[in-house]
């Protein structure tokens, strides 16, 4: 059974990959988890869970172990023990240096230093995730061999990749072997356009938002026809890939020898253009009147649109003003060929995003877009017709007000006015009902709460609810909740 | 049913109560002699208390992985099916009206039953470690236990007269958070000083009374206690 060390597993590509590596049958998988180790690994939990993987049972019959540490500090004598193969994940995505030094301390320095303990301990197997824009490269084609050259004007990050590549290249070694594998941008699942991380591409989409959101509060604007200038060229690609699939290929490389060139672009064959993500965006927040300009930014006569639009940050325009292709024989190798996003899962991904509220609303934002489950109607609906038939209406001594925020919903919060057991009046959005107490609780634990799979006082024993307000008054609600939700559950969803 | 987590084994057991077959867990590592047995009481059994509460789960394999045959078990009524004929909406509807329900004693005879269990199974001195509610629950226990050491985790002396710790019960160790919201600190001190040695206090600071997240913690303040009591060899 192989050994696989893996940095990075509670990224947004890191936690699908600790997945896939798990669901083969030949494998032991360590996992690096920064400190405090027994809180790191209830979020990995939450997040494998969330992907359908229970990393109990992993644990159980000794596939997963974890270790506990944080690049570019120096590991664990024991830590890289019997390793074969390094799946280094971990990097900071910082576009500009932090005051921690970040994102060259993570990116080369932890690079480095995981380097450095591979070769003492005699590991085989170095395969190191980059990422497709490696040197800040704004036009041509990147050869799947090392990067030519750093451009002069490439952001911290890209630098930083670049950085860490030529490090990861020197230690290659007859004995040993190297896989650089450069991912483009990646974006949320096929199925439900779940990620948790919303930087890169999702930037972009915000600043979609920030427009509309200034159109709507402009009358006078038609929102179909904003004036905003957007820097590149329509015809450009926007090298965007699911999560999932770009998990699997890692997944694969890592854990097959085959010979291949020690540097792979894991990139959409056939991806979409910057036109086709204008309009996809627009689609979504309803908006229109982008045009695609290739004056030199920056400009002097930006209008108050543009400056919504752009405040979301210089990935803003990182992402639409490159004209990048790149080499795919590897992808040809192994038969992909075919576009890997199309409107469809594009508008999914970012409709999770901005329901997610873009990562504010809790570092946990799982939950099917698609799902059949609506909490409004369940509030408003449900809720008040199916609870005079409870035996929560024969508790007459129960008058509370009580605040329910689901997270990961846009204005998800509903307040329940209750008295001698029954419900007088339910609010959407914040409002003067001052609740006694209040049930902070996240979407997709909400729904196997109403569907019941799970108890309110076990989603919040495992963290996956909070109360506010006063505390004991909510936890002797909770078994009321939970017998309403044992007599009159929902239906839970199929498959 | 055993289920093997390295090299813990977990047995589930059923223990009898009153004519009802109720659910135990005991966990013990299987190359290690055990050299004490514990007894763990979970939470009220309407606010969560179950063989699989967060920290009773933590308390039950971390003790047993410290050399300690440790069981927790369900109280009646709990698992719905056990038999019980409890009527939960009249207890869900009692215990938001007064926070309290007359089934508590019924619950103090099954931890009884429990121990009667757990001694059953394995012959060496017992602990008896309670957390919040069965803080009460094992204090009515001691003085027919005669327990080699006592632990409570969160006891909310507030709510739950506790008067067996007033008297000789082995060595006790409270542990107990600075935010307990059930049971302020001071409160706490106040109860703890009225108590006979031999005892010790351990303050985990912001984990209020459930230690989510939190519960090793819990389990390494109880396993050095007991290994500074003699009860168990060093800590692995």
């Amino acid at each position: 059974m192989r050994t696989v060390f893996l940095t990075g597993a509670t990224g947004f590509l890191g936690h699908y990959v600790l997945r896939d590596l798990l669901r083969q049958d030949d494998v032991r998988v360590r996992v690096l988890l920064s400190p405090r180790l027994e809180k790191t690994q209830a979020r990995l939990k939450r997040l494998l869970g969330d992907i359908g993987l229970d990393l109990d049972a992993a644990n159980t019959s000794h596939r997963v172990e974890f270790v506990e540490g944080r690049l570019p500090d120096a590991l664990d004598d024991d830590s890289l023990r019997g390793v074969h193969t390094i799946l280094h994940v971990a990097a900071s995505t910082r576009f500009r240096s932090n005051r921690e030094g970040d994102p060259a301390r993570s990116n080369v320095e932890g690079t480095a230093a995981l380097l450095d303990a591979a070769r003492i301990t005699g590991v085989q197997k170095f395969v190191f995730v980059s990422t497709a824009y490696v040197g800040g490269l704004t036009s041509g084609c990147l050869p799947e061999s090392p990067a030519p050259a750093c451009a002069p004007d490439a952001n911290d990050y890209e630098r930083s990749k670049f950085e860490a590549e030529k490090r990861v290249l020197q230690w290659s070694a007859p004995d040993r072997q190297v896989r650089i594998v450069r991912p483009s941008i990646l974006i949320g699942d096929e199925k439900y356009g779940r990620a948790t991380s919303f930087g890169g591409i999702y930037t972009l989409a915000r600043a979609v938002e920030l427009l509309a959101r200034a159109a709507d509060q402009d009358a006078s604007i038609d929102r179909r026809a904003i004036p905003l200038r957007i820097v590149g060229s329509p015809q450009a690609f926007v090298n965007v890939a699911p999560v999932c699939w770009a998990s699997r290929h890692l997944t694969h490389i890592a854990l097959t020898d085959a010979p291949t060139g020690a540097v792979i672009n894991l990139v959409n064959p056939s991806p979409p253009t910057s036109d086709d993500v204008r309009r996809w965006l627009e689609d979504v927040f309803d908006v229109g009147g982008g045009r695609f300009t290739q004056e030199t930014w920056p400009w002097t006569d930006t209008s108050a649109w543009e400056d919504a639009f752009y405040a979301a940050g210089e990935q803003v325009r990182a992402y639409l003003g490159r004209d990048v292709t790149f080499e795919t024989t590897y992808l040809a190798s192994v038969g992909e060929s075919h576009p890997l996003v199309d409107a469809t899962h594009f508008q999914k991904a970012v409709r999770f995003a901005r329901d997610a509220r873009w990562g504010r609303s809790s570092t946990r934002v799982a939950g099917a877009e698609d799902s059949h489950f609506d909490p409004a109607r369940y509030f408003e609906e449900f809720v008040p017709s199916r609870l005079p038939q409870s035996s929560v209406a024969s508790i007459k001594s129960f008058s509370a007000v009580v605040r329910y925020v689901i997270e990961g919903l846009r204005n998800g919060e509903w307040v329940c006015r209750y008295n001698a057991g029954r419900l007088m009046e339910t609010h959407r959005g914040p409002n003067t009902l001052n609740e006694d107490f209040g049930f902070r609780i996240q979407r997709d634990a909400f729904e196997r709460l109403v569907t019941g799979r799970k108890s309110l006082q076990s989603a919040y024993f495992q963290a996956e609810a909070e109360i506010f307000g006063n505390t004991l008054m909510a936890l002797k609600m909770t078994p009321i909740i939970d017998t309403f939700i044992r007599e009159h559950p929902l239906p839970a969803p199929q498959g | 049913m055993v289920r093997n987590i390295g090299d813990i084994l977990e047995e589930r057991l059923r223990y009898e109560s009153d004519g009802l077959l109720l659910e135990a867990r005991l966990a013990y590592d299987q190359h290690i002699q055990p050299t004490c047995a514990a007894l763990i009481a979970g939470a009220h059994p309407l606010l969560g208390g179950h063989a699989e509460n967060n920290v009773a789960q933590s308390l039950r394999t971390d003790l047993a992985a410290a050399g300690v045959a440790a069981m927790t078990f369900n109280y009646r009524g709990v698992v719905r099916d056990d038999g019980s004929d409890l009527d939960w909406s009249r207890m869900v509807s009692e215990f938001w009206e007064r926070g309290t329900v007359p089934e508590e004693a019924l619950w103090g005879r099954d931890a009884q039953s429990a121990l009667r269990e757990l001694r059953r199974c394995i012959e060496v001195p017992v602990v008896l470690v309670g957390y919040s509610f069965g803080c009460w629950i094992v204090s009515r226990l001691v003085d027919c236990a005669t327990p080699a050491a006592v632990i409570c985790v969160s006891p909310n002396p507030n709510q739950h007269d506790m008067p067996a710790l007033q008297a000789d019960h082995g060595p006790l160790l409270v542990i107990s958070s600075d935010d307990d919201f059930s049971c302020s600190l001071d409160e706490l001190r106040c109860w703890f000083a009225d108590l006979p040695a031999p005892k010790q206090h351990s303050l985990i600071p912001q984990a209020e009374h459930f230690f989510r997240g939190r519960e090793q913690e819990v389990s390494a303040a109880a396993t050095t206690f007991l290994a500074g009591a003699g009860l168990i060899g060093d800590q692995p």
